[in-house]
């Protein structure tokens, strides 16, 4: 029962799938009404974040008995999964009105929409890597048919088909490299490869080619996923030839979800103790990916003409700060850097919002927004404008917007990790704002300062004249992602406070499996494990990590463990759950003195 | 009644200097689409409105020395501390009733003046800005507040002398203004800056008084530092005041329509510099050197203008020349340490000179917009009104007895003689120096009024397009105000000690400052003087009937002609614009040409911010060649990507 409820969230977001397929099917061929399919879409979607961040965050005092080593849920999954089906709900408002313009059929596009959302969040939630990888194909299988939907459009069928192309390679290199981690670990899921790959650090070099290998496969699935360089080529093509909804999906949800894995994947996987002797530690590999990713991103950002592209590339960009946060993890504790959770937040909210003013202005199956079109925007339509001025202003990191929060937030987390040494980096991302600022504010010069072209008869329409299309779903949807970016950038502290717990919470501790690691807990559920010997490296990797937290993230991390160990214990004495017994003494086993003194990544 | 008045003194002041702002901005913000009626109920009201508080503030004030309210804490860092208030002391008083009362007289006037024009409703709401900064200005209790005012009054200025923008000579008049300002105010600003690191934070006028009387620290009579700063403040004062050496835009500043000249180039902003010396005589007193070099500025100004006024040809130029040279004599009287003769002459001008301003507007008016005084002649016969009221004006002016002008000019050229640094004179020859100059100025100036007048209203009309008539009674009514005013103001500061009402009501303002000045003067020398005077004013009056209307009408253009050089020197204003125009202004022209070309165009547009894009660009445009579409080379990038992490990957 515990299972269903905690599924909830998940299950909900299927449901809204199903009901759209069936309501669909319910009304006429023709019913001109298909709109409020996108509406129940939405609600749908609003529901289960809802439901998700309600549920989750409180977790693990719940007990999940079937789904356990299948599913995570905790604050982070939380944090990542609203995020996701808040996307997935803008995009659905987004189309209501978009699609009839476009000629694309509702029903099965908002229940694409409700599934691939479902498959984000399997994605973000997944405690293994077979559900990890179950969950990325749901969500990106939907997505390829979405961006090819609009069957019109020789150029929305393209960018569908080199999706799906590339995707599928992608897929197959997470595939490559799941199995490589399965052959150096014999195991599956996060927190038992975590424990098998640190055992295996004191084995022979040739064991750890392996593990080596299924990184850098795993890095550029992931990385085709949020669109880093040098894995990007597939993004200004389909986010300009996919539907704008789409496109705000895919920029905002897909690139989210994969962040929220990528980084609890390398974090939890790779931040293994053993890792400093190889040639090229996680960390380097990321960090070579940040830097590469914001420097292509905002150069190519620069010379493009198209505002769909100009995004694309920002979208891009903005996965390198990402990158970089991502690397930045504070040496003492491991956790995820809690700018990230913030910095994606306000990124979504932004360019959700920019691409929803995009979307609004594509009308008459006009896919191609090249920048003149924008030309007059704020004499035409000022709210419009307004809303682009903000959400612009908010990527580009212009206070008092949520981007500039987020920027200062990333930057100043990367600082404190390390002050000395990512001083550099961090010079190097400014710098890339610089340039950013370049592209950002020449979407902002034609929406406010360039008069429309005075041109004749039907090049009225390709030259800016064409009426937006009157959408009141899609307004609210665009004006809550400009006021969430005013929201963040003002009154950020809410929301960084849930940044931080949901950081807090991004690595998956061997502890919670801890007795998984043994392949015999590979079916788990079947065997509920005892209190196992304890190991000499769980042991070290436990001091260690006590001796480099604060006091104030101990006691925090301390009650989480405690949570953790009570259910263990609760687990295999089928104790009654639900109640949360006072905390117990900690096992002897993370009271072993620390062996030797392994630190540093 | 009195006792209710008495204690609402600040809520007065606080309507005084709000009403003018309040018909601003009605008149700015819904100006345009008001009635053109209700434009001017709300233009003329708020300065009434004014005027009437401040009559009454005046009277709540009688019998205590001062009354100050505050709104709130302006600014507030660390020791330094600016409240929003307000200050009325007599002098202050004095003030706001000239401003509030000649400006409501001059905003009726304007409602006939200006009725044709488009722009109706932003000239009130200019004209009641002005109002209120220029209370703003008289009223601050701190320095900086004075600041405020004194900049929005210069603000005003710029924008009522640039008027008719699209008139290009009349917008850049106002610039020229606005740019000469500048240079005055950064004195201003600089002594300010001094002072208030002199007194800890706190630049209230009492404060700094209260500071002044205790002595010691930074306040020595006669010590360098209090030199520098009241001569940094009189730079100031010269800008705004239009004295040596930057009198230079006043006269272009009569650009500006008529009634505009009137009340902010005649009465009131121009006169702020000797209202300021005046608000610190107590200050300025301390400082010997500095009241020498201002009595021998406002000498020197008095003489250079009103020579220049003699052979000016229109007629605003020479009312303008003639401001010049009357802010001069106020300004000698300040120097002289004669602060409640050069306020007395103040108050005084400001009803005279407005006047002779208007009736120049009415002439302009009748003349349609013609202003040259060689092409009228013979006005006086169809502008009985004008013509009267510009008489007893001009007589006035001119020092003629028992006019107002007399008695505030005699008391100044009395007391240039009369009064001495108590710490002895810096140089005995200042004051007889001053005193001869200013004589001299008397003389011209009976002698160019009157040849205004008798150009402008006596004789025969010269031009043949004209058909001059009288003006409506919006304007004639202020005319006869004014005139009214001109003649009998005078009489509340009588030469006689015991009916000197004026200097008695000034009397605690000016107790610090006067009592560093020793007075060696004596009743016969008084009346001796204002023989004098008599003879010089009349002696010009004479020359001038002589010169353009009586037997001597040739003789002008024969002297024009014998001198020559210097006339055509002194027709051209002495060229001093020309000279600014070599030393300052086109080096600095060069200088900002050579700096745009290099520094700004190549150095910061080409290089820095075009730079940088140019060159991300130029690289964009060469890695933009791999996005070419084409799903295989994307694929095989994924791949090579692949292959180098795991080229690096694998040991």
């Amino acid at each position: 029962m515990n299972d269903l409820l905690l599924c909830a969230p998940i299950l909900v977001a299927a449901g809204t799938g199903i009901l759209v397929m069936a309501l669909d099917l319910l009304s006429g061929r023709d019913d001109p009404r298909k709109g409020f399919l996108g509406v129940v879409t939405a609600a749908g979607l609003a529901i289960a974040a809802v439901l998700a961040v309600t549920l989750w965050p409180g977790a693990p005092a719940f007990e999940m008995s079937f789904l356990k080593g299948v599913l995570i849920v905790d604050g982070f999954v939380a944090f990542f999964s609203a995020l996701v089906l808040a996307t997935g709900a803008a995009a659905a408002l987004l189309a209501v009105d978009h699609l009839p313009e476009q000629g694309i059929e509702p029903g099965a596009f908002q229940t694409l929409l409700a599934f691939s959302a479902t498959g984000a969040l399997a994605f973000v939630a997944a405690a293994d890597l077979v559900t990890m990888f179950l969950g990325l194909e749901v969500m990106s299988l939907a997505v390829y048919a979405l961006a090819a939907s609009k069957r019109s459009s020789g150029f929305a069928t393209e960018a569908g088909l080199k999706y799906f192309v590339l995707g599928g390679l992608a897929s197959a290199f997470l595939l490559f490299g799941v199995a490589f981690l399965y052959g150096a670990t014999g195991s599956l899921d996060l927190a038992g490869i975590a424990a098998g790959l640190a055992g295996g650090a004191s084995s022979a070099g040739a064991d750890r080619v392996l593990p080596q290998v299924a990184l850098v496969l795993l890095l550029v699935a992931m990385g085709f996923k949020v669109a880093a360089v040098p894995f990007h080529f597939w993004t200004p093509d389909v986010y300009e030839g996919a539907p704008t909804p789409v496109t705000a999906y895919m920029a905002g949800a897909v690139k989210a979800a994969g962040f929220a894995v990528l980084s609890r994947l390398i974090l939890t996987v790779y931040q293994a103790p053993s890792w400093g002797g190889l040639p090229l530690s996680p960390a380097d590999a990321l960090l070579g990916l940040a830097v590469l990713t914001m420097v292509v991103g905002n150069v190519l950002g620069v010379v493009q003409d198209d505002v769909k592209r100009i995004l694309a590339y920002s979208s891009i960009a903005h996965a390198g700060y990402l990158l970089l946060g991502v690397w930045a993890t504070d040496p003492a504790t491991r956790a995820l850097n809690d700018g990230v959770p913030f910095y994606l937040l306000a990124y979504v909210a932004a360019t959700v919002g920019a691409f929803g003013v995009v979307s609004l202005l594509g009308a008459r199956g006009e896919e191609d927004m090249r920048l003149p079109r924008l030309a007059g925007l704020s004499k035409r339509h000022p709210v419009l404008a307004a809303v682009l001025l903000v959400c612009v202003l908010s990527l580009a990191g212009i206070p008092p917007f949520g981007g500039f929060m987020g920027k200062f937030n990333l930057f100043k987390a990367v600082l404190a990790a390390d002050p000395a040494s990512n001083v550099t980096w961090v010079v190097v991302a400014v710098l890339n704002s610089l340039v950013a600022l370049y592209y950002y504010l020449r979407i902002l010069l034609y929406a406010y300062f360039r008069e429309p072209e005075v041109v004749s008869g039907d090049d009225v329409a390709a030259a800016g004249h064409a009426p937006a299309i009157r959408s009141a779903p899609a307004w609210a949807a665009i004006g809550v992602a400009a006021l969430a970016s005013l929201y963040l950038g003002i009154l950020p502290g809410r929301m960084m406070a849930a940044s931080g717990s949901a950081a807090s919470a991004a690595v998956v501790r061997p502890d919670l499996s801890a007795a998984l690691a043994a392949p015999a807990a590979l079916a788990p559920g079947k065997s509920s494990p005892a209190p196992a010997p304890a190991s000499p490296t769980v042991s070290r990797r436990a001091a260690v990590r006590d001796a480099g937290r604060d006091a104030a993230r101990d006691a925090t991390r301390n009650d989480r463990d405690a949570a953790r160990n009570d259910r263990d214990a609760a687990h295999s004495r089928s104790a009654a759950p639900g109640t949360r017994p006072p905390r117990p003494p900690r096992p002897s086993r993370f009271a072993a003195p620390p062996a030797g003194g392994g630190s540093g990544r | 009644m009195h006792a209710l008045v008495r204690d609402n003194v600040g809520t007065l002041l606080w309507v005084v200097v709000f009403a003018p702002l309040a018909g601003a901005i009605v008149n700015g913000i819904l100006g345009p689409r008001l009635k053109r009626g209700t434009v001017s109920l709300v233009g003329v009201g708020a300065p009434v409105v004014a005027f009437v508080a401040s009559a009454l503030a005046t009277w709540g004030l009688a019998g205590r020395e001062a009354v100050s309210t505050t709104l709130f804490t302006w600014i507030q860092a660390g020791p330094i501390r600016v409240d929003l208030s307000l200050w009325l002391d007599p002098l202050s008083a004095v003030m706001i009733l000239i401003v509030t009362g000649i400006g409501s007289l001059i905003h009726l006037y304007s409602t006939g003046y200006m009725h044709g024009d488009p722009s109706y409703s932003r000239y009130f709401s200019h004209l009641n800005l002005f109002l209120f900064a220029m209370l703003l200005l008289v009223l601050g209790k701190s320095l900086l507040l004075l600041f405020v005012g004194w900049e929005g009054v210069g603000l005003c200025s710029y924008l009522l002398i640039g008027f008719w923008f699209d008139d290009m000579a009349k917008a850049v008049a106002g610039k020229k203004a606005f740019l000469v300002n500048r240079i005055g105010d950064f004195g201003f600003l600089l002594g300010m800056f001094v002072l208030v690191f002199w007194m800890e934070g706190s630049l209230d006028v009492p404060a700094l008084r209260d500071a002044v009387d205790m002595g010691g620290g930074h306040f020595v009579p006669g010590g360098t530092g209090v030199m520098l700063v009241t001569l940094a403040l009189f730079l100031g004062a010269t800008g705004k005041s239009a004295q040596i050496p930057l009198h230079v835009w006043l006269p272009d500043a009569m650009a500006g329509p008529t009634p505009v000249s009137a009340l902010i180039h005649a009465a009131t902003m121009v006169t702020a510099g000797v209202y300021m010396i005046a608000r610190l005589n107590f200050l300025f007193a301390l400082a010997p050197t500095t009241m020498a070099i201002v009595a021998l500025t406002g000498a020197a100004t008095a003489l250079f203008a009103a020579s220049i006024g003699l052979v000016q040809n229109d007629i605003k130029k020479v009312l303008a020349y003639s401001t010049v040279s009357q802010l001069g004599y106020m300004v000698l009287g300040a120097g002289v340490g004669a602060f409640g003769a050069g306020v007395f002459h103040l108050m005084t001008h400001a009803f005279f000179k407005a006047c002779l301003f208007l009736g120049a507007g009415s002439v302009i008016h009748a003349m349609a917009g013609c202003q040259d005084i060689r092409l009228m002649g013979g006005l006086g016969k169809r502008m009985p009104w004008t013509r009267a009221t510009f008489l007893v004006s001009t007589l006035a002016i001119a020092g003629v007895p028992l006019l107002s002008g007399f008695f505030s000019k005699d008391e100044i050229l009395y007391k240039t003689l009369a009064l001495q640094p108590a710490s002895g004179p810096v140089a005995g020859w200042i004051g007889p120096l001053c005193f001869a100059m200013a004589l001299a100025a008397a003389l011209l100036t009976a002698t160019y009024m009157f040849r205004l007048y008798f150009l402008t209203f006596s004789g025969e009309l010269r031009s043949h397009h004209a058909h001059p008539h009288e003006s409506p009674a919006s304007m004639t009514i202020p005319l006869v105000v004014l005139a009214a005013g001109a003649a009998l103001a005078g009489y509340v500061g009588l030469p006689i000690e015991h009916l000197n009402f004026w200097e008695h009501w000034l009397h605690p303002v000016f107790e610090d400052g006067a009592a560093r000045f020793v007075s060696t003067g004596s009743h016969a020398l008084e009346y001796g003087l204002m023989g004098v005077s008599t003879v010089v004013a009349c002696g010009g009056i004479a020359l001038a009937w002589a010169l353009w209307r009586g037997p001597l009408t040739h003789v002008p253009a024969k002297a024009a002609a014998a001198a020559g050089g210097f006339y055509r020197l002194v027709c051209d204003r002495y060229r001093i614009d020309e000279l600014y125009d070599a030393i300052a202004i086109r080096p600095f022209q060069a200088l900002a040409r050579v700096t745009h070309r290099w520094l700004d165009a190549f150095g910061i547009d080409a290089v820095l911010v075009n730079g940088p894009p140019r060159a991300v660009g130029w690289i964009g445009s060469i890695v933009r060649v791999a996005a070419n579409g084409d799903v295989q080379a994307y694929a095989a990038a994924l791949f090579v990507g692949l292959a180098v992490l795991l080229w690096l990957v694998i040991p």
